[in-house]
């Protein structure tokens, strides 16, 4: 045999059919990331036979499986998921997360959102933590803070939306508590700070733990893990 | 429902540069279809989880490859779950050393009138160069690509040597060419 271009031309058609075992395939698949005439012909072959995927009818994925690709994506680039533009500014400094704070209360207020502006403004104290939940670039959707004296947890809408017949379900994830975050309940009211004790969780958990916001059917996640689409986030000290 | 082709090219050009939403608006115009395609092969609902996290990552990886001049966006990223697919079940039932799943398993793919008027010329010139291979063969390419079956498999099901199907293939595959061609 010469390796020629019908025999690549003819290895390409194999690949594509499928009819290759699983040594063949790996190789193939090795091989046309540096031979771009094999690649060419998968490309051509792949153009020919995919018509026939026209009459494969649509089958419901698997509950919740865009949350664990997302999870995926998010492992892969080694930051606690939507790695929020405004989560980079807080590192930078907490002086300016404070005056962010401080214009988003000014705004949902001026949005006439029911958020205490004194509360919000207060400062905070050292054994406080703060984490924003923030879809694209625009305003925090809700800005959650913990008290590490008391384990405390309060999250607070500011600018989030939410659709009707869904509810806001809140998880925490952690390597030490398993691959799969665990629920912290529900977000009841859409307007107003939701209190939770997180007195089963140490504090130096707490402070490493990825925070996460889905979106879920009334009643919360029917499986147990999130479904919906999510937001994510990590504490901050909310003091320098 | 599978999104327009312009639109899913478009979201897809925003997910190479790294767009959350947009690759959210492909997976959930896409999922449906993706899953169909791997069911077919993988047969094994726990399989198919796997293998769709696994096109979609590349999917994300991958989107800055897509090419809208070189075909459909569908197409593109049915091939990428599909060649995932099928490396799952050549590891896997050559380590099971399975035979030809049972032929009442095969899912019935007769499509309904209103299904067939959806289909395209490209699949219809495709069906027509399938018709006119000898007897036999055009079921053979089609439970080789749409159901995944191996030369093993094939061997079994048709009653020939593993080397007699592989000669059938390589002809059937080249007179698929030379018909598209014209």
């Amino acid at each position: 045999m010469t390796d020629g271009r019908d025999d690549i031309d003819m290895l390409a058609a194999e690949y594509v059919l499928g009819t290759l075992d699983a040594a063949a395939r790996t190789a193939v698949a090795a091989r046309r990331e540096r031979e771009p005439l094999l690649d060419a012909a998968i490309r051509d072959w792949e153009r020919r036979l995919s018509p026939l995927d026209e009459e494969t009818r649509e089958v419901e994925p698997p509950l919740g499986l865009f949350g664990r690709i997302e999870a995926r994506l998010d492992a892969r680039e080694g930051t606690p998921i939507v790695t929020l533009q405004a989560m980079r500014r807080l590192e930078r400094g907490a002086a300016r997360w404070r005056r962010a704070a401080i214009a988003a209360a000014a705004l949902a207020a001026a949005l006439l959102i029911a958020i205490p502006v004194r509360e919000a403004m207060y400062a905070p104290k050292p054994q406080n933590f703060v984490a924003v939940f923030q879809k694209d670039d625009a305003l925090p959707s809700f800005l959650l803070t913990i008290d590490l004296a008391t384990r405390e947890l309060t999250i607070r809408p500011v600018a989030a939306e939410r659709p009707t017949g869904r509810t806001y379900q809140l998880w925490i994830a952690d390597s030490a508590l398993g691959p799969a975050p665990r629920s912290l309940g529900l977000l009841e009211a859409s307007n107003e700070p939701t209190r939770k004790s997180l007195t089963d969780f140490d504090s130096a958990l707490l402070q490493r733990a990825t925070f996460g916001i889905s979106l879920e059917p009334p009643g919360g996640s029917p499986t147990g893990r999130p479904t919906g689409p999510a937001l994510h986030g990590k504490l901050y000290p909310a003091t320098p | 429902m599978p999104a327009p082709e312009g639109e899913l090219g478009e979201l897809l050009a925003r997910v190479a540069q790294g767009d959350r939403a947009a690759f959210e608006a492909v997976y959930r115009a896409t999922s449906g279809k993706l899953c169909g395609v791997v069911t077919r092969i993988l047969r094994r609902r726990e399989l198919v989880d796997e293998v769709l996290q696994d096109a979609y990552v590349r999917i994300w990886e991958r989107a800055r490859d897509f090419d809208r001049a070189r075909g459909s966006a569908l197409a593109w990223m049915a091939t990428i779950a599909r060649n995932r697919a099928l490396d799952e079940v050549r590891k896997k039932r050559e380590a099971s050393l399975e035979e030809a799943p049972e032929a009442e398993e095969v899912p019935d793919t007769q499509m309904l009138a209103s299904e067939r008027a959806e289909l395209s010329d490209e699949y219809r010139r495709l069906e027509g160069c399938l018709e006119a291979l000898e007897a036999g063969r055009k079921e053979m390419v089609r439970l080789a690509y749409l159901e995944g079956w191996s030369r093993r498999q094939l061997a079994s099901r048709f009653g020939h040597p593993e080397a007699t199907i592989n000669t059938w293939l390589f002809r059937s595959l080249k007179q698929l060419k030379d018909c598209l061609s014209t």
